[in-house]
């Protein structure tokens, strides 16, 4: 392996942390994690290769237990701003030469704050909410409804779409669908259904009610989107149902774009948001009733956002918009109004997409993903995890005499069903990849494989 | 269940145990093969040819979940022993294969529970092999095959599995990742080792018998490639280098990791540490005392024998240097609950460990108090200066009273199967399931286990596999829902 294993230090080992200690530790980086709570700690020994201590984060003695020096990293990840923020200078202090801290508070990144992330020698701030807020934004931002992610500098996107009882490619096997539209390149690079995601081969079956995501050119993808139904509508106005730190925000960051109404459960909170939102038509009551949601015009609306803290009520709520808004009398045919849940529980990620919700958002995924590219930065080139399911795309360089240059794609063992090379870039243009396509050393590649896979993936690539 | 999974572990297993063999082979050539080379090459090529071929083809296949590891702990040292007897059988010095098993499970549960009669006709290789089965087994034959296994949760479920439930009281790890602890404790075993050979080559023991032995003592397992065990020699200077090493066995290794970091003050922090050496100082003076004062032996020789006995016994090693079943009622009775006590947690031993007395001990008084004498007391167990968890504590009690199910269940199957007194039928499943060896009557420091019946024989290597996996591995494969899907 060229690249060293760094050892991370670990606060908190709640929602982001214990996603991130999975995540690490399975790319062989030591983690020491320091948690206080001892119930947590035994939910998560034994599913997680690192050493936990119990104690306090903010303790020296705890910190003296763990043997700081030798440490890369610090991620602070407590629930406590104030213990991360503490610990980044208690960490530079001990010679640890990266911090990172998951900060709530906006106020540390404002223009002309009174204290900076330099000042507190933090090296990145994660600030999860945030994250989720501009992750809902860019997405309605984006022409179409369902999800794009742009790879390889814009000049590629993976789309992410359902698939629906009509659609001309619902119970076909993935290589009669490239035989049969090979007009332009299109590759289906994973499928979400329902709690599971399959990284599919030419024998896999298309079915109604997966969520397939598909790797092609920019300049295809209209066509694309009308090979796979996806109407390229346009996003009139939304509904928010929530206004906590994620809600609050999506409303501030769009409300200048779009018709804005946030419904809140709280009346205090609610009317807070009225001072703070000015464009934004803050609504009081509760957000999973039906009169409540039709009272404030759900009919009319073409996204819904449920941001509450509940995972289950964001989900069920998402649902059941959905189902008012296509069952309602009249309703134009193929009008349908797009849901976006932020939901926390990973084992509810893929199972949400199922359910009808069109795109889930996970605020410790996003959180997580952040730390990781930071962590990860020079080795891969980007990463980018798909929503809704447990798939990342992957951009890297292949090194010279790396197993992968060694024979043409569909003689190179290892990759069925768990890692699928997407594209590659060569004599300065991207190629969708084939089963003959031979990657040379020095191609850049785009790789898409199950997270537990990456290092699988890296191992292909690297000599 | 991942089949495939186990498999891939399974063939490392295999293939580890081929890769020994070599080291045996190496050591035949250097007697001048007395016969034993080609057994040994045999059964090395077997256990090669099925090992790596199955490693190579599941090669993509590590993820195990905790029943994966629960039947790899239970079944790998089945099969493994298996193989291992193959040089033995194929050699005719063990010509039985029920023999040939019951020996190599006794010698990688590191017990040194002998069938062998006369130990010193077998050929060097093999008795090297007999050894050298030890020297894998100290450490936990499985953690070595988890170093080879690629990263992730599989190896830490298989350490989970195989180690010791001791070892989830004092739970915390001392590095993060599970792999580089298990290197860190094989590196500390070996330097034990190799300084033990060197000090008793030092002392003028020939390199075979100095590595036989050493492999024996640091493992606390007490093969020895003599009939008399270290009593050959009768020699004083040996006697406390295995001492020594057998006491350094005992110690939870991860206390070795901090002091040559030079960090003295765990000894102090340490509670099982300071329990143990206070157990040894009360039975070895003990016993020294009841020899020393019936006149058994002068006052230095007492107190070289009764502490040899009673480190072997308690580091459940089970070297013997006299037959303690010639010394007064006093002294064996003093051993005999030594037989009770193992070492450390994280150490080579077996049987209840230290730290359980210490948490048991320790809430037992808090309970008797909270019953009987104030209601209204609050009373944390703590050990390392820690509190520590009720389901800590009942995994202690838990363990005590199985492995007293088992001593008194096991005794009477024994004496029904076995034509044996009820002190040898007990003692010989207490022997076996504490990875003793020589226990008393029949089974004792003069006798061996030739005399048993086949079934007694399955039934006490079951009980060595028992012992060594701690009990709660090795018995949970019998719950009918563990197999349930």
């Amino acid at each position: 392996m060229p690249n060293k294993n760094a050892n991370i230090l670990l606060l908190g080992i709640g929602g982001v942390g214990f996603y991130l200690a999975k995540r690490l530790s399975h790319e062989g980086h030591a983690i020491t994690a320091i948690e206080s709570d001892p119930d947590l700690i035994r939910r998560v020994d034994g599913e997680v290769d690192a050493r936990l201590v119990w104690g306090d984060a903010m303790s020296f003695s705890a910190w003296e237990d763990v043997g700081v020096e030798g440490m890369d990293y610090l991620i602070a990840v407590t629930n406590n701003d104030a213990v991360n923020i503490l610990s980044s200078l208690l960490a530079d202090r001990s010679g640890i030469p990266r911090k990172i801290a998951r900060v709530r508070s906006l106020d540390l990144l404002k223009q002309g704050a009174l204290l900076t992330a330099d000042d507190l020698k933090i090296d990145l701030i994660i600030r999860p909410e945030e994250l989720a807020a501009k992750e809902i934004a860019r997405l309605l931002k984006i022409r179409a409804g369902n999800v794009v992610i742009d790879l390889a500098d814009g000049r590629m996107q993976v789309m992410a779409t359902r698939i629906r009882e009509d659609s001309v490619l619902a119970h076909n096997k993935l290589k009669d669908v490239s035989q049969q539209y090979n007009e332009f390149y299109f590759r289906i690079v994973s499928i979400a259904r329902g709690i599971n995601t399959i990284i599919p081969w030419g024998d896999d079956e298309i079915l109604p009610g997966d969520h397939i995501y598909v790797l092609a050119y920019t300049k295809d993808m209209p066509r694309l989107m009308e090979l796979t139904g996806v109407p390229q509508g346009r996003r009139h106005s939304l509904i928010i149902i929530g206004g906590g730190l994620v809600g609050s925000r999506v409303a501030e960051l769009l409300e200048g774009s779009f018709p804005v109404k946030l419904i809140e459960q709280n009346v205090q909170r609610a009317e807070e948001l009225s001072y703070q939102l000015d464009k934004t038509e803050i609504l009081h009551g509760n957000g999973s009733h039906v009169d409540t949601l039709l009272k404030a015009g759900l009919l009319d609306v073409d996204v819904i956002i449920t941001a509450t803290g509940d995972n289950e009520t964001n989900i069920m709520t998402s649902v059941l918009a959905k189902h008012l808004i296509q069952d309602r009398p009249g309703s134009v045919q193929g009008r349908e109004a797009r849901t976006i849940a932020l939901v926390d529980r990973e084992e509810y990620l893929a199972l949400a997409a199922t359910m009808g919700s069109d795109v889930v958002l996970n605020k410790k995924v996003l959180a997580g993903n952040e730390i990781i590219k930071y962590i990860r930065r020079g080795k891969l080139l980007s990463v980018a995890q798909l929503y809704g399911c447990d798939t990342e795309v992957v951009e890297l360089v292949a090194d010279a005499g790396a197993p992968i240059t060694r024979k043409p794609l569909y003689d190179v063992g290892g990759m069925k069903e768990k890692i699928i090379i997407g594209a590659v870039y060569r004599n300065g243009a991207w190629e969708i990849a084939v089963g003959d396509t031979h990657v040379q050393s020095g191609d850049k590649v785009i790789g898409i494989c199950k997270s537990l896979h990456v290092r699988d993936l890296q191992a292909l690539l690297l000599s | 269940m991942n089949p495939r999974s186990i498999a891939y572990v399974m063939g490392t297993l295999l293939s580890v145990t081929a890769v020994a063999m070599i080291l045996s082979a190496i050591c035949s050539l250097c007697y001048g093969n007395e016969g034993d080379l080609a057994a040994i090459l045999i059964s090395a090529a077997i256990s090669g040819v099925i090992g790596f071929p199955i490693r190579r083809i599941f090669r993509h296949d590590h993820d195990l979940n905790i029943k994966d590891a629960f039947v790899i702990a239970a079944f790998g040292w089945v099969i493994v022993s298996a193989v291992s007897a193959l040089p033995f059988v194929i050699h005719r010095s063990i010509p039985c294969f029920t023999d040939a098993f019951f020996e190599m499970m006794s010698g990688y549960t590191t017990s040194g529970a002998t069938i062998l009669t006369d130990i010193e006709v077998v050929p060097h290789g093999l008795l090297f092999w007999r050894s050298e089965t030890h020297l894998l087994g100290g450490m936990g034959f499985l953690t070595l095959t988890i170093i080879f296994l690629p990263h992730g949760m599989g190896g830490a479920r298989i350490f989970r599995a195989e180690s010791s439930p001791g070892q989830v009281i004092t739970r915390e790890r001392f590095l993060a990742r599970n792999r580089d602890a298990i290197v860190v404790l094989w590196i500390i075993y070996l330097i034990l080792n190799l300084v033990q050979i060197g000090l008793l080559c030092a002392g003028g023991m020939s390199l075979f018998d100095s590595l036989c032995h050493a492999f024996g003592t640091v493992s606390t397992s007490g093969f020895s490639p003599y009939n008399a065990s270290i009593g050959h020699y009768d020699n004083a200077y040996f006697d406390w280098i295995i001492i020594l090493f057998m006491f350094l066995g005992g110690v939870t290794f991860m206390l070795f990791y901090h002091l040559a970091r030079g960090d003295w003050r765990v000894l102090r922090v340490n509670t099982e540490f300071r329990w143990y050496v206070g157990f040894m100082l009360v039975f070895c003076g003990a016993v020294t005392l009841i020899l020393w004062g019936e006149g058994t032996y002068d006052f230095a020789n007492a107190l070289r024998h009764g502490t040899f006995q009673v480190t072997s016994l308690l580091t459940t090693t089970g070297f013997t240097t006299q037959d303690y079943e010639l010394w007064p009622q006093a002294a064996q009775m003093f051993l005999f609950a030594v037989c009770f006590i193992g070492a450390c947690a994280g150490s080579t031993t077996s049987g209840i460990k230290v730290i359980h007395y210490v948490v048991i001990w320790k809430f037992m008084v808090a309970a008797i108090k909270r019953i009987f004498l104030q209601p209204l007391s609050v009373a944390s167990v703590r050990i390392n200066n820690r509190p520590i968890d009720q389901s800590i504590i009942d995994l202690a009690v838990c363990y005590f009273i199985v492995n007293i199910f088992l001593v008194l269940g096991g005794g009477c199957f024994m004496a029904l199967v076995d034509d044996m007194d009820y002190l040898s039928a007990m003692s010989s499943v207490i022997a076996t399931l504490m990875n003793i060896g020589p226990g008393f009557g029949s089974v004792g420091p003069s006798e061996n286990y030739a005399h048993i019946s086949d079934i007694g024989k399955w039934f006490l290597a079951w009980n060595m596999l028992v012992g060594r996996l701690e009990m709660f591995s090795a018995l949970v494969i019998f719950y009918p829902s563990f197999w349930r899907r």
